[in-house]
């Protein structure tokens, strides 16, 4: 199963690779004025956080309702909770899962469109974020919303604000950076392998 | 078009044993053990850099020679005292070779049994699939970042095959290859024999069906890590291979491409038997070979295709058609069955 969509992945990744070169898009960077509408000692608004943070919000708040007020938001949560019961039930369950990675490959679509915002283009840019999605995945326990944004942040800060003190503390290079997610794995999976998973499972 | 044939034969037999070594470890883990190794990767680079750390720091020794440090300012010095002791000290050269595949083991090893720890207590087994990719990425870049090791970015040359001091240099390629090959019998045998021992066949119990092994009263995560060690071991040894066949250790080597052609050389051979991992490796050698010069010739015609994107997508391609029309490989396992499966039958 992972084997084939590795191998799919694979295989997208390079024709993607192969049109970029072809329409010379290869680190290219999408022409966005960066403006700063607020300023202040410790915040900065650009105007492309004005866009990302709704698009984020509002996208999360739709899946979320999805997830929570749909039948196939419920047909979902069956599938991941017991997958045998659910087929047993009568849920179609060859097409909920198309409709789930239909779905989440079209999240993550989204996000790549935002984030292509901040900066070069690069067919790579999804797997080297992987490692943060991962871990913020991890972090956050694969249970609920809330658990993920939370994990999602707390990898986010560690990643840029951490990294920037433990630079200025103990001069540790930048080069270490991609160190931090996978420590935070690691540390998740031997010590919390729940993640912020509480009370009721 | 002017192709040396014994050269090119010399390459591809050299660069098909150190594949099938590498080969032969993930089919242990994946095909006989059922762990799905994705960091193979991480595993052969480890080999390559302690190849590089060796040829910088122990050979000078073994030699009775200064280290001089090999980044910076000394760059050039260490790399001609690198060559001059390979080429003028056989024995040293030998025995520093004979050390770094030791050291690589042993440290592949230790490294494959850490890596797999916390994420083969976990029930499901994508954990250490993703875990493991992404290490193989991250050791990378933290190499990358440390000095000392590869010199950062620049990488590290002159890390020479051990039979320079052969003067001939066709003949001192064959004897690496034969090298190669005879490391990758021993491997080949090592594996069999365990295939077919009581530890395979506990080992293929853990892959149909690990419950029922605990149950058994099986220690199955200490089993893996076990497995994990051999394996990364193996796949260490092929690395210091991989490194000296190069002649150059550099992070930008060791990058997830290479597990991926590993793991169409199981999948493709045969997942769980050995002979078809060979011939996996054989096929995926040539191809690979096949394209390169393919590419060049295209390339000389004046077509501007970046060959290496196509190379992978064939490559994607390949292993999504044996997974979907022969999941099984091109020679399939074989059933084993054991004195006591007779009777039971009877």
């Amino acid at each position: 199963m992972i084997l084939i969509s590795f191998s799919v992945t694979l295989i997208l990744r390079y024709v993607v690779f192969l049109l970029a070169d072809y329409f010379n898009l290869l680190d290219g960077r999408i022409q966005v004025k960066q403006a700063i509408l607020f300023r202040s000692k410790y915040l900065i608004v650009t105007n492309t956080l004005v866009w990302v943070v709704p698009t984020a919000l509002i996208l999360m708040v739709l899946l979320s309702l999805l997830l929570n007020y749909t039948s196939l938001g419920r047909q979902m949560r069956a599938l991941a909770n017991n997958f045998p019961l659910a087929k047993v039930i009568g849920i179609p369950v060859e097409r909920v899962h198309d409709l789930t990675w239909l779905l989440a490959g079209g999240l993550a679509g989204a996000a790549g469109a935002l984030w292509g915002l901040y900066t070069s283009l690069n067919p790579l840019l999804g797997w080297l974020a992987i490692l943060s999605v991962f871990a913020a995945t991890v972090l956050g326990g694969m249970t609920s919303f809330a658990g993920a944004i939370l994990g999602a942040y707390v990898v986010a800060l560690s990643e840029n604000t951490l990294m920037q003190f433990l630079n200025s503390w103990f001069g540790l290079n930048f080069a270490f950076k991609p160190a931090i997610p996978f420590i935070i794995i690691i540390l998740v999976l031997l010590f919390r392998p729940q993640g912020f998973t509480f009370g009721r499972r | 078009m002017n192709i040396d044939f014994l050269a090119t034969a010399i390459a591809l037999t050299t660069f098909f044993g150190i594949s099938a070594l590498i080969a032969l470890s993930l089919n242990l883990e994946y095909g006989v053990a059922g762990i799905p190794n994705f960091g193979k990767v991480l595993f052969v680079s480890i080999g390559a850099y302690t190849a590089g750390l060796t040829y910088t720091r122990l050979l000078p020794l073994l030699a009775g020679q200064a280290i001089i440090y090999p980044c910076g300012g000394g760059m050039a010095d260490a790399l001609q005292l690198r060559a001059q002791l390979m080429e003028s000290l056989p024995l040293v050269a030998l025995l520093n070779f004979a050390m770094t595949l030791v050291i690589a083991a042993v440290v592949g090893g230790v490294a494959g049994y850490l890596a797999s720890y916390p994420a083969l207590r976990l029930k499901e087994e994508w954990y250490l699939a993703l875990v493991l990719l992404v290490a193989g990425e991250i050791v990378r870049i933290l190499v990358r970042g440390i000095e000392p090791i590869t010199c950062t970015t620049n990488g590290l040359s002159g890390i020479a095959q051990p039979f320079t001091w052969i003067e001939d240099v066709t003949t001192g390629s064959i004897a690496f290859m034969l090298l190669i090959l005879a490391v990758l019998a021993v491997v080949f045998v090592y594996c069999e024999r365990l295939n077919y021992s009581p530890y395979g066949r506990l080992l293929k119990a853990i892959r149909e069906n690990d419950r029922v092994a605990l149950t058994l009263g099986k220690p199955v995560p200490a089993i893996r890590g076990q497995v994990m060690f051999i394996g990364s071991a193996i796949a260490a040894v092929a690395g210091v291979f991989f490194a000296t066949n190069l002649g150059f250790v550099s992070t930008n080597d060791y990058v997830v491409t290479l597990t991926l052609d590993i793991w169409v050389m199981v999948v493709l051979g045969g997942v769980g038997n050995n002979r078809g991992v060979l011939l996996g490796a054989l096929i995926v050698t040539v191809l690979d070979r096949l394209t390169a010069i393919l590419a060049i010739q295209l390339n000389s015609l004046g077509l501007e295709w970046e060959f290496n994107y196509v190379r992978y997508i064939i490559f994607g391609l390949i292993l999504l058609f044996m997974l979907r029309f022969r999941p099984q490989g091109l020679l399939p396992e074989r059933i084993r069955t054991t004195v006591a499966h007779d009777i039971v039958k009877a």
